[in-house]
């Protein structure tokens, strides 16, 4: 969703119609930033004061925000650093997305069955909720960003504060992880099934 | 074209915007030949594809939902933020490109940079909010927070650590008892168990207590102080009282009056503690004495 101020005025003559407007087109996003938050966090309380501690940030600097440009992205970016910033304070490490072992990880597993065998028959909304919250914190933040939220390469860029490379390269690393995961996840139950009825 | 995509090294690097179908056409057709002799990026590719589409066809079902409260805070914090916006800029806020660059190092946020009134973990939360708990947040002022913010920078503005500490102690004391309010009475035995679930670490709740005139309000994460300590709320007498706990020992036992508030802090094993509470230090003595004994 692209944002835009009302045109003709000037562009320091900000009005409580375009407070508003802004808050409101803001507002608009609060489920995408939720479920992001979500994702994230992993937790629905930490989720939720990601968000309010966003939009807290975003509202404060809504005059940085630069109109025409993509409000979405904006807000995700601020829950991403807001999200870093907590996880300092949290004492616990950041997420350590540019750790070449996470890299390839997607790598080290190899399939023996194709994406179709295993992907066909894995629709259920909880097996890829599962093996969507299985990806390592890189991963899972780029196919969530990308085939979710549908931010371009570029915003992605801003949002992770990564170069576009290190975007594309995560990915298609996190699908592919994913897809093996879902695999792994069908390989376990078949597993499970085997040994349930001997 | 930078890339002829003959070997794999190539191709990998562009996997995802081949898939995604944004490559020019000269390089998406020549990934194309590549993939058609090379069954490993094949592979890669087909499962990338089979991904992406998986994901895409479930996006309702993956895509979570904002309960009403959180959309009520929401648009609560806009309300008092657009009634006072704070030109001030902060690490969070993209300004352009060559900001977001500098960000790259950590930035750490002054501690009460914030007031972390928006940002708290409370029992509470996981309990549900009540439409009584959406008003309390409403009424917050943005002048009373800015003045905590500005007696939060002036105090750790000080040298003394454990001075420093008792400061944002008092702040976050105040602050908690205004958005908090003192109607609510949860179970200790619920709360030690909770804290120990989301935190990790054991906190021991003192029970609210009649002979003591204590009674229990709630207990929350204080992010006041990096987050990591609890904060126990409770009326002592009708007036609120704080027992801090951080998961660490400042070294120094120390009383000190703060913002008209006594913040007595004490050390045991690998814990610091600190009582906050409006009084005199004479007066408060009593009670200090019984959390000393209660919340080993």
């Amino acid at each position: 969703m692209v944002f835009r101020r009302p045109s003709g005025r000037s562009p320091g003559d900000s009005t409580r119609d375009e407070d508003s407007a802004f808050a409101e087109a803001a507002l608009a996003c609060i489920d995408s930033l939720y479920g992001t938050a979500l994702r994230l966090t992993r937790r629905a309380a930490d989720a939720e004061d990601l968000v309010q501690d966003t939009y807290l940030k975003a509202f404060r600097s809504a005059h940085q925000f630069e109109p025409g440009t993509n409000l979405k992205a904006w807000l995700f970016t601020i829950l991403h650093n807001t999200f870093r910033n907590m996880r300092r304070h949290d004492g616990r490490n950041p997420v350590d997305v540019d750790s070449e072992v996470v890299e390839r990880a997607a790598d080290d597993v190899e399939g023996t069955q194709s994406p179709e065998q295993i992907l066909t028959g894995a629709t259920l909304d909880a097996d890829l909720q599962a093996a969507l919250d299985a990806l390592p914190d890189a991963f899972r933040q780029a196919v969530w960003l990308r085939d979710v939220e549908e931010l371009s390469y570029a915003e992605m860029a801003k949002v992770l504060d990564v170069p576009i490379g290190t975007v594309m390269s995560r990915i298609s690393r996190g699908r592919r992880a994913l897809s093996e995961g879902l695999q792994a996840r069908r390989a376990g139950s078949i597993v499970g099934l085997v040994r349930k009825h001997g | 074209m930078a890339e002829d995509f003959r070997n794999c090294r190539d191709v990998d690097a562009h996997l995802a915007p081949y898939v995604d179908g944004e490559e020019p056409p000269a390089a998406q057709d020549a990934i194309e030949t590549h993939l058609s002799a090379c069954p490993s990026c094949r592979d890669h590719a087909d499962a990338e594809t089979s991904a992406r589409d998986l994901v895409r066809q479930h996006r309702e079902a993956l895509s979570a939902h904002a309960s009403d409260v959180l959309r009520a805070r929401c648009a609560a914090i806009r309300q008092s933020a657009i009634e006072s916006p704070i030109q001030q800029s902060e690490s969070s806020i993209p300004q352009s490109e060559s900001a977001i660059r500098q960000s790259e190092s950590p930035i750490p946020q002054s501690t009460i940079r914030q007031p972390a009134v928006f940002s708290r973990q409370s029992a509470r939360l996981r309990q549900g909010f009540g439409a009584q708990a959406i008003r309390r947040w409403v009424p917050l002022s943005l002048a009373a927070t800015l003045v905590l913010a500005v007696a939060g920078v002036f105090l750790f503005g000080l040298n003394d650590r454990v001075e420093a500490l008792a400061g944002s102690l008092a702040i976050d004391h105040v602050k908690c008892f205004k958005v908090e309010g003192t109607d609510r009475h949860p179970s200790a035995a619920l709360a030690e168990e909770h804290w120990q679930k989301d935190q990790g670490w054991p906190i021991v709740v003192p029970e609210t207590a009649p002979s003591e005139q204590l009674k229990l309000v709630d207990v929350r994460r204080c992010f006041t102080t990096d987050g990591r300590s609890a904060h126990m709320m409770y009326t002592w007498r009708g007036a609120p009282l704080s027992l801090y706990v951080l998961p660490e020992n400042v070294g120094r036992d120390r009383v000190v009056d703060k913002m008209g508030h006594e913040a007595i802090i004490w050390c045991a094993n690998s814990r610091t503690y600190a009582v906050v509470a409006e009084g005199h230090p004479q007066d408060i003595t009593r009670i200090v004495d019984y959390m000393k004994a209660h919340a080993r």
